[in-house]
């Protein structure tokens, strides 16, 4: 039995697109105007889609500079990083001598008023 | 893009770093005007795109193309940007004719020539496509991403990738070509 025109339109952007065609979709597509001119769009179309990859936009030139620049970038952010890592024990305890000056500190003013 | 200039940027050469950014530049950032129709956002997720690929060359293989792998990373930087800004949906007409501004003005259009449809027609017509529709055909029929890869990219099933590459074609087929003969039901 042949396909009916709504069944093979379905399938016609995978026909041309994956090559999806089973002998029955062949046969009609022979016999059957309107489908033929619905295949000729689809093959024009996705065509047409595959040439866009080519078509490119214009990129903002501090863009283009700033990807450039990316290497530069995080090469500086990861020096600062591993040094942040091989001294983590010098920055620790220099921040816990600050926090205790500072507890200290604040503790000594809260002592002063009781005193005098 | 040869295998030594990417091994090159590998080892960390930063001329090497510079003429991979010329060669593939405005491809990537093409790919991310196209699915997110906005030049700031785009460029923007090129930027996070080219640093995500300079950290993630190291574990690069080589057992797929380049661009290809670049084209992954682009649209899964664009794709994740797209989500998070659905907050602020701006007009779809006025943003693609944006769009479209930007491409035709500095467009390479001498390969797409070749083919009937203008590349501004498609762009016109790709503007206003459902989003969910657009980045299915744009990363299948563009940019030749396998069914798998968009499935992976959409968080969606390959099912769903398939369903929704197929009735994005069908709905640009239709607004590309409104004479197209009707479909006996």
């Amino acid at each position: 039995m042949d396909m009916s025109c709504a069944a093979v339109r379905e399938i016609l952007p995978a026909y041309v697109r994956e090559g999806d065609g089973s002998l029955s979709v062949r046969r009609h597509l022979s016999r059957c105007t309107d489908c033929r001119t619905d295949l000729t769009h689809y093959e024009e179309m996705l065509a047409s889609l595959s040439a866009m990859e080519a078509a490119t936009a214009q990129v903002p030139l501090a863009l283009r500079t700033s990807l450039v620049n990316i290497p530069t970038r995080s090469g500086r952010l990861e020096s600062v990083r591993s040094h942040v890592t091989q001294n983590r024990k010098a920055y620790v305890s220099g921040a816990a001598v600050l926090v205790a000056g500072a507890v200290g500190a604040v503790a000594w003013k809260a002592r002063k008023p009781a005193t005098a | 893009m040869t295998p030594e200039l990417v091994e090159a940027c590998k080892a960390g050469d930063e001329a090497a770093w510079t003429q991979l950014v010329e060669a593939t530049h405005r491809e990537v950032y093409t790919l991310c005007l196209r699915i997110l129709r906005d030049p700031d956002d785009a460029a923007e997720a090129t930027q996070d795109a080219y640093l995500k690929a300079w950290r993630a060359l190291k574990g690069f293989r080589g057992d797929a193309m380049f661009t290809t792998w670049l084209y992954r990373v682009a649209a899964n930087t664009a794709i994740s940007k797209h989500r998070s800004r659905k907050r602020r949906r701006t007009h779809e007409t006025g943003v693609g004719d944006e769009v479209l501004s930007q491409i035709a003005g500095g467009g390479s259009t001498e390969s797409a020539a070749s083919s009937r449809l203008e590349v501004q027609d498609l762009e016109r017509a790709l503007a206003v496509l459902p989003d969910h529709y657009r980045s299915a055909v744009v990363l299948r029929d563009v940019y030749g991403l396998s069914i798998d890869e968009i499935a992976t990219q959409l968080k969606i099933s390959q099912t769903a990738a398939k369903v929704r590459i197929h009735r994005g074609r069908k709905k640009l087929k239709e607004m590309l070509y409104p004479d197209s003969p009707r479909e006996e039901v």
